[in-house]
């Protein structure tokens, strides 16, 4: 029962030991890394429609087409223990009775893997390749926390609880993201400057309303 | 009964020191010590009562889940935490790895602490003896002794090398068990398990006259390395 | 060493030492449970949803606590759907209202379609009480011999035996 037993136990033991110290230090490079994240996004174009927004929508109801441009360098944000970084945009505003932006929804989202978590993409196998092919020799390839778009059409339609949304005033667009590490703590915009991490700079465009209800004829050709 | 039948790791040194520990309390008792259980009592109740909360904890946790029972489950946490520091506490600072405490009829106080180092095999015993006329004083002896002499090779405890180290040390023990004396802090050597008969004579007349083993293996030097020599080879 | 257990206190002395080991893992658990105020603060991750980011079998700390802010979009969070034993991990991407009653909506990163058709029947959002916790933590692969232990049920008897023997028969 002693040695063999006793010695797989502390070998094991001190392989855990070790596996999560070293996990630890890494986790904790993420707070020695500066970020300096900056971000541009406006509105190109809004409408209403009236109409089923998904295939499964049961019933018609408002919901809101959107364009955008959007100019960021996330380039900072791609070190050693990034495994990916999730960049969405989403759109806010109020309710009728608070000026506080009490609703929010994602209407566009990516997904930008460090170069070794590229294999983890569910994408088809040509784009695998030139996706691999990007970086190669790269463990760390900056250049592509930089996100350029131009009239970029939303993936998501904006609804709303009880299908009204027409002619919502001061609605605001605003750029998150969300760094997932190899291991350690998963790190949202920061609200507040936190050591070395910077807030980010812009990323909220101008206010601006939901037009009124577009006219009928556009509403059954939705984009799916 | 000198050498016992169970065989232990020679290479853990937790065997060695744990059936080294169980040991004494078996000669001191046979020598007449009442054994007071109180140390290992309460370290009992305390663990035992921590584990009474966890267990109730587990209880109204699957019972009524997580929601409801979180308050309670909070103050069974915080329960749980003060009464096992409280364990660790009375093992690391009062029972300091007391082994025995015990009282003679005469009303001395006898306490045997042992430690081991990682990787030394060597065996650290502090007996803390307080007279009945003085009950306050202590009066600590300190030995440190190799665990090779008292296991034999294979494994095997022998008690006798074992209780004379006691004995010969202690004046209490040794005045309850004079026959183990053995003067100038000598005591036999586990190599005795593997030798002759006629050195095993040798040793039990040395003991009963009160002459080391050591000192008498001088004389007869000569007969003991031809003995060896011709005898089966040494193991291992 | 089973001769030991003649001696009743020394047996006793030695299902302790077992016993407190098993208990301190269950409270300490618990303790995690109380701060996180989640009723099941580490996760496994089971499916494939959440790729590139989770992995089936990575391990996820969540917080259930909302002290400084709500539950808000882009948070990944843990939720149960009513009728549903097993939890699911996603990302919130809608949310309208504020507080307890605040209506969200998920969507796993790697589907399509937001979450609407995993929810129960009738329910189109899901509430706070839903969530079991919000992600903060992760680390990889660890989980994995859970996913192993309740893929093959042997293996947990064959584990639970193993360590009982060792502790009973094996001091310190």
């Amino acid at each position: 029962m002693h040695s063999t037993v006793v010695r797989a136990q502390n070998v094991f033991g001190f392989f855990t030991t070790v596996a999560f110290a070293v996990a630890a230090l890494i986790a904790f490079t993420d707070l020695i890394t500066p970020r300096t994240p900056k971000a541009n996004i406006s509105m190109s174009k809004v409408e209403v429609v009236r109409g089923r927004p998904n295939y499964y929508s049961t019933k018609k109801e408002e919901y809101a087409v959107l364009r955008f441009n959007l100019n960021a360098d996330f380039s900072s944000l791609m070190n050693w223990n990034t495994k990916q970084l999730f960049v969405y945009v989403s759109a806010s505003w109020p309710n009728s009775t608070s000026s506080e932006h009490t609703n929010e929804a994602v209407i566009w989202d990516t997904i930008i893997t460090s170069p070794s978590a590229d294999h983890l993409q569910n994408i088809g196998p040509a784009a695998m390749k030139k996706l691999k092919k990007s970086a190669e020799g790269k463990t760390i390839d900056p250049s592509r926390g930089k996100i350029n778009l131009k009239n970029q059409k939303a993936k998501y339609q904006i609804t709303a609880p009880g299908g009204r949304l027409a002619e919502k005033n001061d609605v605001v667009l605003k750029v998150h993201y969300n760094i997932q590490p190899w291991v350690g703590v998963l790190t949202w915009t920061p609200q507040i400057e936190f050591g070395k991490w910077k807030m980010m700079k812009g990323g909220v465009s101008k206010l601006f309303n939901f037009p009124a209800l577009k006219v009928k004829k556009a509403a059954d050709t939705t984009s799916r | 009964m000198a050498v016992s039948a169970e065989k232990i790791s020679v290479h853990s040194i937790a065997d060695l020191k744990n059936t080294s520990d169980d040991a004494i309390p078996n000669y001191l008792n046979s020598l007449g010590f009442t054994q007071s259980h109180t140390l290992s009592d309460t370290r009992l109740a305390l663990g035992y009562s921590a584990f009474a909360i966890c267990a109730a904890t587990f209880c109204w946790d699957y019972q009524f889940g997580f929601e409801s029972t979180k308050y309670y489950t909070a103050v069974a946490v915080l329960l749980y935490s003060i009464l096992n520091g409280a364990l660790t506490f009375w093992i690391w600072a009062v029972e300091k790895g007391t082994v025995y405490v015990g009282t003679n009829k005469n009303g001395d106080k006898i306490q045997v602490a042992t430690k081991t180092q990682k990787h030394v095999p060597i065996y650290n015993v502090t007996i803390t003896t307080y007279s009945k006329a003085n009950p306050t004083v202590p009066n600590p002896i300190s030995l440190k002794k190799p665990f090779t002499q008292w296991f034999d090779k294979q494994g095997h405890f022998v008690s006798l090398p074992f209780q004379q180290m006691f004995a010969s040390n202690v004046s209490v023990i040794g005045k309850a068990d004079p026959t183990k004396v053995v003067e100038k802090k000598k005591v036999a050597n586990v190599e005795g398990a593997n030798k002759s008969m006629d050195e095993k004579w040798a040793s039990l007349l040395a003991e009963s006259s009160g002459v080391s083993l050591d000192d008498l293996s001088g004389g007869t030097a000569a007969g003991t390395g031809s003995v060896k020599s011709k005898g089966r080879p040494k193991k291992n | 060493m089973l001769s030991a257990l003649q001696n009743p206190r020394q047996a006793a002395a030695q299902v302790l030492n077992f016993v407190l080991i098993l208990s301190t893992a269950f409270m300490m658990w618990k303790g995690l449970s109380v701060l996180a105020d989640s009723p099941s603060p580490i996760v496994v991750v089971l499916s494939g949803s959440m790729e590139p980011a989770f992995q089936r079998g990575d391990l996820l700390f969540l917080w259930g606590r909302n002290i400084f802010e709500e539950t808000k979009v882009g948070e990944i969070v843990v939720y149960n759907v009513k009728g549903k034993d097993i939890p699911i991990v996603h990302r919130v991407v809608r949310k309208f209202g504020v507080g307890d009653e605040a209506k969200l909506l998920t969507k796993g990163d790697n589907n399509l379609a937001d979450d609407t058709e995993l929810y129960a029947r009738g329910q189109d959002y899901l509430e706070r009480k839903d969530i079991v916790g919000s992600v903060v933590a992760y680390i990889p692969f660890v989980g994995y011999v859970t996913i192993m232990l309740s893929e093959h049920p042997w293996l947990k008897t064959v584990m639970l035996g193993i360590m009982g023997l060792v502790v009973v028969l094996q001091r310190e």
